[in-house]
């Protein structure tokens, strides 16, 4: 052989033995990805199953079979892939910490027709993609839902959120091990909805069914219902939790029944307002005065709602004028001038009570003229905790101001707020736990009104008088509008509040701790409120508070840029003093005479 | 040992010249630039380094065929690499000697932004885990990065070019995840693709979860190179 055959045939031997070696790696990697092995280091285990879904994965005795209705092949959604991803990898943790009892099937209803017909029939819905070709425009269908079956029961995710998986899942997962849908009861002063009849679209409510939105947030994952306090009903056992939404001349015998229901260790959410607001003309509101009937039996368990409202420099930005600018181009430009409008309070992170699973997660929120609620002294057997408060920058406004949103009444609301008092942080929602003293005496029991009692079907079985008799848990908002139609648009803060709070009254809490789940918040320290703290605080007087608030914004901006380039700099400025240390080194070093190994003088 | 032998001398070699000291010094001085300065980091109000180790990739691609371009060119160029053949090493051992003092050198200079954690550190208190996480992505994928500089400085006698090819294919296999995500590719390609992308691996490490295959793909990354880096040196014995 000669020396080129034998160099030719060594290289190809070369290669291919690297060839091989690819093929192993290869290997490895496909093997490893049947057996994951993997370090969660985030401090909240965030990407890691939370030991509530692990341990209703425990509780299955039966087969449960997932499928997933995803298009095989995303056309027009392909950056959508690596969030599919994340859903196949996370379910196949899920089947893995099943045990072999969760059984997870694919299929693509864009091919297979019977899939399709099934996926409507159980509530997915594809979402229309539109999906550009140069000269014209295509939609594609997208599936991405999620169907549950256990034994014979099922449950629906129509769209899967990666994000938000492992809560819906476990949420579902919830509610097929138990033996029924819980139920929330809704009671309030609004018209009766339209009646449901199956397979038919529903009609719209009326416009006075202003919770018409909070019942479809719920019935995702709950049965709701609406219920009368009059009739005496076992509203304890048919209830997981109550919404008492805005309540409006509430008679002693339903204040009774609610009083009963909290005695037997039931869960109400009462929303409290002492007036409602309709928009008029000119950017005014109407007011009309609500009395709810609610109020001495707050009391008597030490909650008190303040009839005055709540001004807060962190108000919603509402517009109040149009600015029209023509443009160079000659086209006119409209831009709409915004001021905070303090009856509508915007709350931040730091408003949410930290340690408290329903409001822990909550960024943000919305209220509507709403009132100060504070808990003056909680009963014996009763602890209460504060669930939203208002900024530091708040003060209180009597209940008759003029409510309306033109820049020159919100100048003097804001005026008014100034001149009222220093600035204050005021509880906006409390909440009660434990066992709830009955109010009414057993011999002084408000009847039911007859004809409500008749109308009743079927007819209650008479409840006997209890007082204490399991923990209860109570929570009062100083505002009713928070969760009505106008506010409650879905992906909202306030819907997510409102499921948040409803799960936290209604089911385990370990649940609500998956929804919250996640990165806390890791602020960085604020060297503008260390400048104001340093200097006692902002100032009442605002032109003394415009000074200090420029000089610590300037504060805090040298501070900021002093650290960032301090960063930029620091390495340079070391490397170049370890150069020249190195240099100085050699140099001596260099300068020394040379003596050979032995001890010879040069 | 006698690839630790050989990557001391190169380590010194390089501290030798101005160059290795100047590349210690923009390295970190750049990541906090993109990080502090550029990036943002004040207005996010939160103390994480996610921003930090988003920057991260991007300067490897850069860095890395920087600390390996002159490593086989300059050798062949000046016509050492003969000589360093008549030397009692194995390729295997010369291979690994010039990636262990490159990839220290890389190293050295991941180590000097520990300030930019520290700051942060003291401004709030971010989540250790993801940093250490950060910290071992980084190591892994400038483990990758430098096999691949490693591999293209030796395909080439020009060090402009070395480099050059270097940033190319970086910037290719940290990119591939756009190509994944194409309109004209299929989804089953898509999702080969986005298994071999750094940074889809890399991502996953930086936000704390340290996953046993990403780990994998990475080391396999760099052997492969190193492997493919032996094969060019053992072809160009052949006559």
């Amino acid at each position: 052989m000669s020396t080129s055959s034998r160099a030719a045939s060594a290289a190809r031997q070369a290669w291919l033995s690297a060839l091989l070696l690819l093929g192993v790696l290869a290997a490895a990697l496909l093997l490893l990805a049947r057996a994951p092995a993997r370090l969660d280091l985030t401090a909240e285990r965030e990407y890691s199953l939370a030991p509530a879904t692990r341990a209703l994965l425990a509780r299955l005795e039966d087969r449960l079979q997932v499928k997933l209705y995803f298009n095989r092949d995303i056309e027009g959604a392909e950056v959508l892939l690596p969030a599919r991803i994340v859903v196949e990898n996370l379910l196949a943790e899920l089947a893995a910490a099943s045990g072999g009892r969760m059984v997870v099937e694919t299929v693509d209803p864009t091919t297979d027709p019977l899939s399709a017909t099934h996926a409507r029939e159980v509530g997915i819905q594809p979402i229309s993609l539109p999906t550009g070709d140069v000269g014209s425009v295509r939609y594609t269908a997208l599936y991405q839902g999620l169907e549950m079956r256990y034994q014979d029961r099922g449950e629906v995710i129509p769209f899967v959120v990666p994000a938000e998986l492992e809560y819906a899942f476990a949420a579902r997962l919830a509610q097929l091990l138990a033996a029924r849908r819980p139920v929330i009861g809704v009671f309030s002063r609004e018209p009766e909805g339209p009646p449901e009849f199956p397979g038919m679209p529903l009609p719209p409510p009326p416009p006075e069914r202003v919770y018409a939105e909070l019942r479809q947030v719920l019935a995702q994952r709950y049965g709701v219902r609406d219920v009368r306090l009059d009739a005496g009903s076992a509203l304890h056992e048919e209830l997981a939790a109550l919404v008492v939404a805005q309540p409006q001349d509430m008679t002693a015998r339903e204040v009774y029944e609610l009083d009963q229901y909290l005695a037997r260790g039931g869960h109400a959410l009462v929303l409290l307002d002492h007036e409602r607001y309709t928009p008029g003309a000119d950017r005014s509101f109407q007011r009309e005065a609500l009395v709810s009937g609610l109020e001495t039996w707050l009391r008597g368990h030490g909650v008190h709602v303040a009839t005055h409202l709540l001004w807060d420099e962190r108000g919603y930005p509402v517009a109040v004028a149009e600015e029209r600018q023509v443009l160079p181009t000659g086209r006119e430009n409209v831009s709409e001038i915004k001021m905070p409008y303090g009856l509508w309070p915007r709350l931040e992170a730091d408003s949410f009570a930290a340690d408290n699973v329903a409001t822990a997660g909550q960024q943000s929120l919305f209220l509507f003229w709403a009132h100060p609620t504070a808990v003056d002294q909680a009963p014996a057997g009763l602890r209460a905790e504060v669930l939203l408060r208002s900024s530091a920058r708040s003060w209180l406004l009597p209940n008759d101001v003029t409510a309306d949103w033109n820049p020159e009444n919100i100048d003097s609301l804001k005026r008014q707020a100034l001149s009222s008092g220093p600035a204050s942080s005021w509880p906006l929602a409390v909440a009660l736990r434990g066992s709830f003293p009955a109010q009414f005496d057993a011999d002084a029991v408000p009847q039911p009104d007859a004809a409500a009692a008749a109308d009743a079907q079927p007819a209650p079985e008479p409840a006997a008088h209890v007082s204490a008799l399991a923990p209860g848990l109570l929570v009062v908002i100083g505002d009713a509008d928070l969760f009505q139609n106008a506010f409650l648009e879905p992906g909202w803060d306030n819907a997510l509040f409102a499921e948040s709070l409803i799960d936290w009254l209604a089911q385990d809490e370990s649940l609500i701790e998956l929804r919250s789940r996640g990165a806390r918040e890791r602020p960085l320290r604020s060297f503008y409120r260390e400048y104001v703290e340093a200097r006692g605080g902002l100032p009442e007087a605002e032109a003394q508070r415009e000074e200090l608030d420029r000089a610590a914004r300037r504060s805090q901006l040298a501070r900021q840029r002093a650290i960032a380039w301090g960063n930029v700099l620091a390495p340079p400025l070391l490397l170049a003093l370890l150069g020249l240390a190195h240099w100085r080194y050699w140099k001596r070093r260099s300068a020394r005479p040379y003596r050979p190994r032995g001890g010879g003088a040069a | 040992m006698k690839a630790w032998v050989l990557a001391r001398r190169e380590w010194r070699s390089a501290f030798e010249t101005p160059v290795a000291y100047v590349f210690l010094a923009l390295f970190p001085a750049a990541a906090a630039l993109f990080f502090f300065v550029l990036g943002g980091f004040f207005a996010q109000r939160s103390a994480s380094l996610r921003g930090f180790f988003a920057v991260l990739p991007s300067l490897l691609i850069f860095a890395a065929p920087t600390v390996t371009m002159r490593l086989w060119s300059e050798e062949r160029r000046g016509g050492t690499e003969e000589l360093l053949r008549t030397y009692p090493f194995r390729v295997r051992d010369l291979v690994l000697g010039k990636f262990l003092a490159a990839f220290g050198l890389l190293a050295a200079a991941l180590s000097l932004t520990a300030g930019v954690p520290l700051t942060v550190a003291w401004l709030g208190e971010p989540d250790p885990g993801p940093i250490w996480g950060g910290y071992l992505a980084s190591l892994l994928l400038g483990a990758a990065c430098v096999a691949i500089g490693l591999f293209f400085s030796a395909c080439t006698r020009n060090q402009i070019v070395a480099w050059i090819l270097g940033v190319m294919a970086l910037v290719f296999f940290n990119g591939i995840h756009a190509a994944a995500t194409a309109t004209a590719v299929p989804t089953w390609l898509g999702r080969l693709l986005l298994e071999l992308d750094f940074g889809t691996h890399f991502r996953s490490i930086v936000w704390g979860v340290v996953d046993l295959r990403d780990v994998l793909f990475y080391v396999a990354a760099t052997v492969w190179f190193l492997c493919l880096n032996g094969l060019v040196l053992e072809q160009r014995r052949w006559p």
